[in-house]
């Protein structure tokens, strides 16, 4: 497991793609901060740790925009390229070989956030310096930290489903189009079947997280729901690409 | 006398695609150390061979061995020990034939700096290694893949068309690559339909048509078999007499002429007793024993129909067993 995730690490990090959407992602963070500092001044502050949140604001979108890409072509170019011919004459396990596409997703995920955060804390810094920001104290160190974490389960669910549907489609596009149409169904689950719905899940756990009164049942339920999503995509996908006749390209 | 170790073995080894039946009951056996040609035309089941035999599909029947490990429940023992190419060279194509070695050997948990510049330099590509694959010549990935296939020092490499859409000069190169490995002691399964190139570099073939295996032997012992005489001579009855008197098909080419198969230790006997008969010799000619000449009798006809031609040279496995009798 640990050589295929390496290889997929050393695959990612040689492909420019991935440092563009993350200085993008880093541009955004900083524009939107920017933003909302100029527009109210008075009810927005950076000070640590709530320098931290801007970073799992765009977590739900843009963070999962990234994770469907990354998802969806980690499994679809090995189809395209007709690579996977190459990898699974080199080592037997395919049940490993998908649960390391879906590590590295957690793994740049997690990357991706170490460098974010002391970056956009840093820029929030100097924000409340030069425009004297007035608002008031953001939640304690734990609260944030789990406040992303919960922020950051969408991201790593969306990639999953690409990376199912790139499995199931043989493609980078169908994981692309997996994902998305499963992060636009899940939104409209949660006005149809709240408890089955990802994003309210997500919702009833961050307002437990920040002192918001939720029933103890309405939580065991999210947290079950959010650990459906972890853990049920990746093992279809497995469990499909196990059985599979690799029989030629596409 | 010990037999010799088999490299690859299979028995009834067989894969339906729904209703296609695309191997049917496949035998082989290759033993270690050689230069096993596997040749059939598009389409017969070659390449499907070889991906039951790296586990890439499954079998629906049947099984086999590779390096006495079960192809199927010993995945794990087999792969550190085999190379392999399947069908086009597969590269990603932004990274460099270098960083591709590099990946490829991460994912089978091996090679070094040190490996990676043997390989390259056992293929030519030293000079080459740090520019993208995509700017790459169709003969460069080949030998890219080949590259790729020696990196953990394989015992047995699968090479699965490996001078297709190369230029005469490419395919030369990649054929003297390939004597090299085989004299090095690597065992290569070496699929093509170049059957003038297999010709040149197999000691041993097997021939495969709509799935099903044709012939398997030595090189030299098929085409011995192969072997055709034109003769010349009058009258015709007694040309075709005499043929039936050695046990040959006289194949008539001519109003004075037949083509019979016939091997060179028995043509002397064969023109003497054409003399005897009374017959006018006026020429006897060898025709040149080819691969291809036997592969297209081979595969012209589908087994079992009119006018096949199934011969059955002893496997390895049978000579295997014949010296163990013999020496006991």
């Amino acid at each position: 497991m640990i050589s295929l995730l390496r290889a997929d690490l050393f695959k990612t990090r040689k492909r420019a793609m991935g440092w563009v959407m993350l200085a993008i992602a880093a541009l955004t963070i900083v524009l939107v901060m920017l933003n909302s500092a100029l527009q109210d001044p008075s009810h927005v502050t950076y000070a640590f740790p709530g320098g931290l949140l801007p970073v799992g604001a765009i977590l739900p979108l843009l963070g999962v925009l990234v994770m469907i890409f990354l998802g969806a072509t980690a499994v679809g170019s090995e189809y395209g390229y007709d690579t996977w011919k190459n990898l699974l004459v080199r080592h037997p396990g395919r049940v490993v070989f998908i649960l390391s596409k879906w590590l590295m997703l957690v793994v740049v995920l997690g990357l991706g956030l170490l460098v974010l955060l002391p970056l956009v804390q840093a820029v929030g810094l100097l924000l409340d310096a030069a425009l004297r920001l007035r608002g008031t104290a953001a939640p304690q160190l734990g609260t944030v930290l789990l406040l992303l974490l919960t922020q950051a389960v969408a991201p790593l669910v969306a990639g999953s489903f690409a990376i199912l549907g790139a499995v199931i489609g043989r493609s980078s596009v169908a994981g692309i189009i997996a994902g998305i149409v499963w992060f636009l169904g899940d939104e409209l689950l949660g006005a149809v079947l709240q408890p089955a719905s990802l994003s309210a899940a997500l919702h009833v756990l961050q307002a437990q997280i920040t002192g918001v009164a939720v029933p103890t049942l309405a939580t065991v339920v999210a947290s079950l729901a959010a650990a459906f999503y972890l853990i049920a995509p990746v093992t279809v996908a497995t469990i499909i690409f196990r059985q599979r006749d690799m029989v030629g390209a596409g | 006398m010990q037999p010799q170790a088999l490299a690859i073995e299979t028995a009834g080894l067989s894969k339906q695609f729904g209703r296609h039946r695309a191997i049917d009951s496949l035998n082989l056996a290759i033993q270690q150390g050689t230069i096993f040609g596997f040749l059939g035309p598009n389409g017969a089941g070659k390449t499907t061979t070889i991906r039951m035999l790296l586990g890439l599909i499954r079998p629906t029947g049947g099984g086999g061995r590779i390096l006495g490990h079960d192809i199927e429940r010993e995945r794990a023992a087999i792969l550190p020990h085999v190379g392999a190419i399947v069908e086009s060279p597969a590269f990603y194509l932004s990274l460099s034939g270098r960083d591709n070695l590099r990946l490829l050997a991460r994912t089978a948990g091996s090679g070094d700096a040190r490996t990676l510049a043997d390989v390259l330099g056992t293929v030519g590509l030293s000079g080459r290694a740090g520019e993208r694959v995509k700017t790459y010549s169709l003969g460069m990935k080949q030998r890219l893949a080949i590259a790729a296939a020696l990196l953990n020092s394989p015992q047995l490499i699968f090479l699965d068309e490996p001078t297709n859409g190369l230029d005469p000069a490419g395919t030369v190169e990649i054929r003297e690559l390939i004597g090299q490995l085989g004299a090095s002691g690597h065992t290569i399964f070496l699929s093509s339909h170049l059957l003038h190139e297999v010709e040149q570099v197999c000691s041993e073939v097997a021939i495969i048509n709509h799935g099903k295996l044709v012939t398997q032997g030595r090189v030299a012992d098929l085409l011995r078999q192969d072997a055709t005489l034109l003769v010349e001579a009058e009258p015709l009855s007694t040309l075709q007499e005499v043929a039936a008197r050695f046990g040959v098909p006289a194949q008539i080419q001519g109003l004075r002429q037949v083509a019979i198969a016939l091997s060179s230790e028995r043509t002397p006997a064969f023109v003497s007793a054409l003399a005897e008969a009374g017959a006018q010799v006026y020429q006897v000619t060898p025709q040149h024993a080819s691969l291809e000449h036997l592969f297209l009798e081979l595969t012209d006809n589908a087994p079992g129909t009119k006018g096949a031609h199934e011969t059955h040279v002893a496997t390895a496995t049978e000579r295997t067993h014949h010296d163990l009798s013999v020496a006991s």
